[in-house]
């Protein structure tokens, strides 16, 4: 069950000269609710890294590339989360962290969305998520749910008892990038989200799961991203 | 008028076609419905026991090796001799026991109690299922101290309403030799409730431990020793649970057997350290494997007549290497059917086909009981809250609260190629690896027993350690824990450590937990 929803952030687009505005995350949250046996499981992630690049202004010309690790699953149950970590799951040993990164950003008439391709267990699927975009002074949050099929992605099987469909919130708090007072382009390529936050704590169990080298965070992914991106 | 009833436009004509047709209609819906247990099931095909084929894919691996287990072929099985079902007759407590009972028995001649020629309808396989059931598979004489009525009343085997011993019959030879008839399948699978009724196929209370330990005191030299090796041993285990058996003496052996309590046996293929919580036969039909390992798939009823085969000690017989079990170090090629012995049960015999049939049929028809617990909707609402909030809900899903998955034990790591051939739920839940590691049971995994009938079962994990407030009791994991159950036969107490959930309960909620778990 569950699945790792990222931070939005919003990454510089293409050009050298990049566009957006750079956010630094101060604190994040990835939670996630699916029904087994009809009452609500809740559950969350932590190791979260991002690179948010947005002007609320200018949506179109941001982009948020984002990424979480499975292996840090608490769902209040020990054995449920180790389970969870195992291969009918997130098999965390081959598939590593799961990453979305955006392809269109845009202003709806209730506040934002975005196009982005979430990479959970080796599928990549085109999702659509509503989010909300509140800026005070040099501080902004960011927030937005989306639902999903776990078995579009693998995550367990057909079952009588536990529900197909989870929700996934993510909640942002977001610093201006470098903490300057005035918004700040975003560089290319964009640097990881700064700041340690308490949703990064990972897990104290690591030493007993066998990470894959091919964890692909979304440092990672960024670092192989072409520095240009055509229009 | 004569009606044309080929006239498709005529009123009369389509009035006769559709009464033909309800008529035909009526016809198919009484034959549909004509399914009840009376009808002829001979028609059905009986499955062979020992067919080549199903019994490739129908035991799991052994642990931790290499080496494959090797049945008998199809020809040796049949070239076995045949068993007879006997008729049978009560056995009665002593004090119970009505006067001239046995000289009554002495009066009659022997009798075969069934004939699977003549069974036709569902009930009357079912009928001679129950049969086969308790039919014994050894006959002891009655001047034999051990397993006799005298034996049962010391050992303080439970007795039911009628005053008797259900899990042993007599049997009536030739000669009016009446003998005390032993290892049926239920003489194990029959439990008498405090009430004096009694489960049969439920979790069974006979004291077969202690009987044993008798016997093994009584027999001098070493046989009992030969014995405890054919049942036990399994040498390409190097463990210390294993290699003291070439060297154990039959005292020691006996301190192990009045270790094991009533509900718990060690039965063949487990070891005296490591022996078997008795299951709960009631619901097998839904059960995916046999055994607390998983030992064997349960792909149709086939399947089940063959585990039970195996079981009546034709598995003394499997080759493990160059060992087996009923000869010892046997590199050679297994002496004739009709001359192969076990020291446990004497000659080898087998069920027929029709009569493992009947008995897979009897025990189909077996489902939990319902329970007499009766607790208030508050309670069972919020025990089975708790039941879904701690997790239980995921490994013991309704209706028959399991998922008929395997778990690895500690120290097994599945082989890749597993997870394509059996279900495996693959996180340990880290309860005591003894009985799937070392011994010829192991498979490296525990199944994900049924929650179904608790409320008539002592005695829980895969070795009988734990009454079911135990289970959820975090004191289990400290070293001066007293289990209900098997504790050992070197200390009173030890840890128990494995399946870590409800530990945080509270009070109420333990309780409620338990309380709707009593009604499954």
């Amino acid at each position: 069950m569950g699945a790792g929803l990222i931070a939005l952030y919003v990454a510089a687009p293409s050009s050298v000269l990049a566009q957006g505005v750079a956010w630094a995350v101060d604190r994040a949250s990835v939670t996630f609710q699916v029904r087994n046996a009809g009452l609500a499981v809740h559950g969350s992630f932590g190791g979260i890294e991002a690179d948010v690049c947005f002007d609320p202004d200018d949506p179109e010309s941001g982009s948020l590339v984002a990424s979480v690790d499975p292996a840090t699953i608490e769902t209040g149950i020990e054995m449920r989360n180790r389970h969870l970590m195992r291969r009918g799951y997130f098999h965390v040993e081959k598939y590593g962290a799961v990453v979305i990164r955006s392809i269109r950003l845009r202003a709806t008439g209730t506040g934002y969305a975005g196009t982005f391709l979430l990479s959970i267990r080796g599928v990549e699927r085109q999702v659509e998520i509503p989010f909300v975009f509140d800026t005070s002074g040099s501080r902004a949050r960011i927030s937005g749910s989306l639902t999903l099929d776990r078995r579009d992605y693998g995550l367990g099987k057909r079952s009588l008892i536990l529900a197909d469909e989870v929700t996934v919130h993510v909640a942002l708090t977001l610093v201006r990038g470098a903490g300057s007072r005035t918004p700040q382009p975003c560089a290319t390529p964009p640097g990881r989200g700064a700041g340690a936050h308490p949703a990064r704590d990972l897990k104290a169990d690591r030493a007993s799961v066998r990470r894959s080298v091919r964890t692909r965070t979304a440092r990672a992914y960024l670092a192989q991203r072409p520095r240009s991106i055509p229009p | 008028m004569r009606v044309d009833w080929s006239d498709r436009t005529s009123p009369g004509g389509r009035a006769l076609r559709l009464g033909m047709l309800a008529v035909l209609l009526g016809a198919v819906a009484i034959a549909w419905s004509r399914t009840d247990a009376s009808q002829p099931v001979r028609q059905q095909v009986i499955p062979r026991v020992w067919d080549e084929e199903a019994l490739r894919d129908f035991s799991l691996p052994l642990p931790n090796t290499d080496m494959q287990v090797e049945h008998i072929t199809q020809e040796y099985y049949y070239a076995l001799r045949e068993r007879v079902i006997h008729k049978t007759y009560p056995m009665y407590h002593p004090d119970f026991e009505p006067p001239g009972y046995l000289d009554s028995l002495r009066a009659l001649a022997p009798a075969s109690a069934l004939d699977t020629d003549t069974i036709d309808t569902e009930e009357e396989w079912i009928r001679a299922g129950e049969l086969v059931f308790d039919a014994p598979q050894l006959y002891l004489p009655l001047s034999r101290p051990f397993f006799n009525a005298a034996a049962l009343a010391r050992a303080n085997a439970p007795v039911t309403r009628d005053g008797t011993f259900p899990f042993q019959r007599y049997v009536v030879l030739e000669n009016s030799d009446v003998r005390v008839g032993v290892l049926a399948c239920g003489t194990c699978h029959t439990r008498v409730m405090p009430d004096g009724s009694v489960v049969k196929g439920g979790q069974g209370n006979y004291p077969a431990n202690r009987l044993l330990a008798e016997v093994v005191l009584a027999i001098g030299g070493e046989p009992p020793l030969r014995a405890h090796r054919e049942q036990f041993r399994a040498p390409w285990i190097d463990h210390p649970s294993q290699t003291m058996m070439d060297t154990i003496t039959r005292t020691r052996v006996a301190e192990y057997f009045r270790a094991v309590p009533d509900g718990v046996h060690t039965r063949q293929g487990t070891s005296p350290t490591y022996p078997a919580s008795i299951p709960d036969l009631r619901g097998i039909r839904h059960e995916r494997f046999f055994d607390a390992t998983g030992i064997m798939q349960q792909r149709s009823i086939g399947d089940l007549m063959r585990y039970a085969a195996f079981n009546q000690f034709v598995d003394h017989l499997n080759r493990y290497g160059d060992f087996v079990p009923s000869l010892g170090n046997h590199p050679g090629p297994l002496p004739p059917p009709d001359s192969v012995t076990s020291v446990v049960n004497g000659p080898f015999t087998r069920f027929s086909d029709a009569q493992a049939f009947a008995l897979a049929k009897y025990l189909y028809s077996l489902e939990p009981l319902p329970s007499p617990h009766e607790y208030d909707a508050e309670t069972l609402a919020l025990g089975e809250r708790v039941f879904i909030e701690e997790g239980c809900v995921t490994c013991h899903p309704p209706p028959h609260f399991t998922n008929n998955e395997l778990t690895p034990a500690p120290g097994f790591e599945p082989p890749e190629d597993h997870y394509d051939r059996f279900p495996i739920f693959d996180v340990s839940v880290e309860t005591d690896p003894g009985l799937t590691l070392y011994t010829r049971r192991g498979t490296g995994y525990y199944k994900v027993p049924s929650l179904r009938g608790l409320w008539y079962r002592d005695l829980l994990f895969h070795d009988g350690s734990l009454s079911l407030e135990q289970v959820l009791d975090p004191s289990r994991l400290e070293d001066d824990f007293v289990p209900a159950g098997f504790r050992g036969a070197d200390s009173p107490s030890r840890a128990v450590p494995g399946h870590p959930f409800g530990f945080e309960l509270g009070e109420r909620e333990k309780a409620a937990l338990i309380a709707y778990l009593r009604t499954l």
